[in-house]
């Protein structure tokens, strides 16, 4: 079972569904408990009134010239609003008293209560008074004998017809405000605890989601949760767990840059220098071989320009390596040095600009700018096929821009997402400096790409004095 | 190398905007208001009025033949005794009442909380001290044995008769007995003389008995209103202007003459032939909408002339005995709300 919505909505719906199978539930028992509560004491009323009026009467009916008192005894007796109709008939079923005095001194068969007739046969058998419940809502006869005179046989007859119909109805009604009464409080409780669940649980957890995809999609994720509740803890704990990434990140992106570095002046140190020693024993030979006429001197001379090529392919390599500038607050002159070498290897027009605007950046930013920039600018001569490449850094209200704009084929920002360790460490270089990354249409409509790397500069951003 | 990671925490917080918290706490307050106004009933009870065998009365009852008051709005007690009728109301035992204008000073006197909503009728010889043979005028019943219900509208009359006649309570030996009682006292020949009313007047007349005074010879006539305690007054008002509108309706039936549905339902409570009710009906002056605005609402020289008139002939023959409830005991403003 899926229900839409918020985590509180949820909730709240959860409980209102409950809730309102409760009140639904109660309300069902409340009535039917309260309608047979009604037709008992109707009963007993019924049972009591007759039974006292059968005792009146008797007394009543063996005094002669006291029957008076009869019609007030009945007129008390027809407050009962259930009251329907109350004759006391005597043993010629003459009525003699009635609750409507319209029906006194007639034939009992020619008042509304003509059908009991089968329950006076009854209790005057067993001479014993009885409520007799008849179809209908609460509808009741009570038919309670007396001795009229003093025979040992009851005669007469106290019939009273109850009809409780209007007041089950109302009581019914009853029932259903109250349950409607207690609906509206629900929905109040349950409105409070979607506001309560809004405000402890979704509205943190919204954070806590935030943060997670501001981390995902390289955003500056929000602040954490404060306090001490299982919330604030999780959020505490997670944004602990990333920092600790993210430190480890950085260990990884410096060992790998030391590790660049080291193979880079090894290569410059080492490789470099014997390939230029060797380019030189050949150039020696070259000579010696032709002032001897020797048949070999022209392929001793082609080695040694083979060797010059390969020294400068290597020198190229580790100046990509290990920047001589970088470190040093050369910026500027490393991104130069790097046009010129993507210009050379790869014959297309690079243009570098780069202006700090007079900040000295720390030697961890210059790094992963260069880096970044490289990364960029590599991917762009490689594979958009483009006639130029331009690089420009810039620093404009402490926010710094490393553009890196190409002709040729537009960059494929979802490919490159998904797949490419060089865009990982990309990625990894725009977190640690905590900056943005977002890849744009090149200035030429339809043609190539901007890839811009924006960065808030702060204190840590900064070359520090010592 | 160093982290970027010191700019956590520098971002603003985004909390949800005021206006919705401001919206749930809007509707809490609503639902909770509206659990808590709801009525606990949707219904009220019927009107329960009491009413005894005065001809008056008739309407009250022709209306429920006729399915004006039905049960789940009004409900008729019907009471012969009028010293039951004024206890049942008295104690809260039924909402109204039809009751003589005396017979509302006493409840004055006890301070229950009420109004006089309309006046039904006034008697014009309906209610009558009768007595046997022999006895034609008041004097002669000097020493006589005399039936009367004291706290009813027959001591009331009694007082008048005995100022006519020049005598006292003393001058003669006063049987107290309630209305019904009258009828049979007097036909086993225990009283000389009863003050009884209708239906019971008619019934004795036709038996020979001989008034020697009847409430056309009032200088007050006997009122016969309607009571109704405030309580249901507030609770019920839209039953009481039922009950008023069903009056002036069967009233006009009755003036009429004595036919039509329900009509034998009458004539068997009041256990009289056609004529004999007619006769009965013809001893009393109803009071229409119109007249009952002037006697209640508009004229001085209304109802609350006619209540002080009779406070001052009760209290001067010691028929009441504390001073009267100040609280307002008249309201006409319900008769604004019946219609012709």
């Amino acid at each position: 079972m899926k229900f839409p919505g918020p985590l509180n909505l949820r909730l709240s719906l959860l409980l209102l569904c409950f809730g309102l199978l409760l009140i639904f539930v109660n309300h069902a028992r409340n009535q039917s408990w309260l309608v047979e509560r009604r037709i008992k004491r109707l009963e007993q009323d019924a049972y009591s009134k007759a039974s006292r009026l059968s005792g009146m009467m008797q007394y009543l009916f063996r005094k002669p010239g006291s029957h008076r008192s009869g019609e007030l005894e009945m007129s008390y007796a027809s407050v009962s609003p259930d009251l329907e109709l109350g004759v006391v008939c005597d043993s010629k079923d003459k009525v003699q008293f009635s609750s409507q005095m319209q029906w006194r001194l007639m034939d009992l068969a020619a008042t509304p209560l003509k059908d009991v007739g089968p329950y006076m046969k009854e209790v005057r058998v067993t001479s014993m008074g009885k409520v007799f419940h008849e179809p209908g809502d609460g509808r009741m006869t009570a038919v309670f004998p007396f001795y009229e005179g003093y025979e040992a046989r009851a005669s007469g007859m106290v019939i009273m017809r109850y009809n409780a119909a209007i007041t089950l109805k109302q009581t019914r009604e009853d029932a259903f405000y109250e349950s409607i009464s207690q609906a509206c409080v629900l929905g109040a409780g349950c409105l409070l605890l979607w506001l309560a669940l809004d405000v402890l649980v979704t509205h943190r957890v919204r954070r806590i989601m935030g943060y997670t995809r501001a981390l995902s999609d390289g955003q500056p994720p929000p602040p954490v949760l404060d306090g001490g509740d299982e919330l604030a803890v999780i959020s505490q704990a997670f944004a602990q767990a990333v920092e600790k990434l993210r430190e480890t990140e950085l260990s990884l992106l410096e060992a790998s840059e030391q590790e660049r570095r080291r193979i880079g002046r090894d290569l410059h140190d080492d490789v470099c220098q014997r390939i230029a020693a060797a380019q030189l024993k050949c150039g020696v030979l070259a000579s010696t071989l032709m002032r001897e006429s020797a048949q070999h001197s022209g392929l001793a001379q082609e080695v040694a320009a083979e060797l010059a090529k390969a020294a400068q392919v290597a020198r190229g390599f580790a100046r990509g390596l290990a920047p001589v500038w970088l470190g040093q607050g050369g910026l500027a002159p490393a991104l130069t040095e790097l046009a010129e070498a993507l210009s050379q290897s790869f014959s297309i027009r690079c243009d570098c600009d780069c202006d700090l605007a007079g900040n000295e950046l720390a030697a961890w930013v210059e790094t992963h700018v260069y880096r970044i920039v490289q990364e960029l600018a590599t991917n762009a001569a490689k594979h958009a096929r483009p006639t130029w490449v331009s690089i420009r850094v810039s620093t404009v209200d402490e926010r710094l821009r490393a553009e890196v704009e190409s002709d040729g084929l537009p960059f494929d920002e979802q490919a490159s997402r998904s797949e490419g360790l060089g865009m990982k460490f990309l990625q990894q270089r725009v977190r640690a400096l905590g900056g943005t990354l977002k890849f744009l249409p090149g200035s030429v409509a339809g043609q190539g790409s901007l890839g811009l790397c924006e960065v808030p500069l702060f204190g840590i951003h900064h070359r520090t004095s010592d | 190398m160093r982290s970027g990671s010191g700019i956590l925490g520098e971002m603003n917080d985004s909390r949800p905007p005021l206006w919705r918290w401001l919206i749930v706490v809007f509707l809490v307050w609503v639902l909770l208001a509206t659990a808590a106004w709801l009525p606990r009933r949707s219904h009220s009870d019927p009107l329960t009025v009491a009413v005894g065998l005065w001809p008056g009365c008739e309407t009250l009852l022709l209306a429920r033949e006729r399915g004006m008051l039905t049960a789940d709005h009004v409900q008729l007690i019907e009471m012969s005794w009028a010293s039951a009728t004024i206890r049942a109301f008295g104690s809260g035992v039924v909402d109204a009442a039809v009751l003589s204008l005396d017979e509302v000073m006493h409840l004055r006197e006890t301070g229950r909380d009420f109004r006089v909503v309309m006046v039904m009728d006034a008697s014009k010889g309906g209610d009558a001290l009768i007595a046997r043979d022999g006895m034609q005028k008041l004097e002669d019943l000097k020493g006589r044995r005399v039936g009367v219900d004291l706290r009813g509208a027959g001591m009331y009359l009694l007082t008048y008769a005995l100022e006519r006649a020049g005598l006292k309570s003393t001058d003669l030996e006063l049987v107290p007995m309630n209305l019904p009682e009258t009828e049979d006292f007097f036909t086993s020949k225990e009283v000389d003389a009863v003050v009884t009313s209708e239906p019971w007047l008619t019934r004795l007349k036709a038996a020979g008995a001989n008034s020697v005074f009847d409430s056309s010879q009032a200088q007050t006539p006997v009122y016969r209103v309607l009571v109704v305690s405030s309580d249901a007054l507030r609770a019920q008002k839209a039953e009481v202007v039922r009950v008023m509108r069903a009056h002036f309706a069967m009233m006009k039936v009755l003036c009429q003459g004595a036919q039509g549905l329900g009509m034998d339902a009458v004539l068997r409570r009041q256990e009289l032939s056609k004529e004999a009710f007619a006769g009965s009906w013809s001893r009393l002056k109803p009071f229409d909408l119109v007249e009952n605005r002037e006697l209640i609402g508009e004229r001085k020289d209304g109802l609350g002339k006619a209540a002080s008139q009779v406070e001052e002939k009760m209290r001067a023959n010691g028929l009441l005995y504390q001073p009267l409830s100040a609280n307002p005991w008249i309201d006409g403003s319900l008769l604004k709300g019946v219609r012709p």
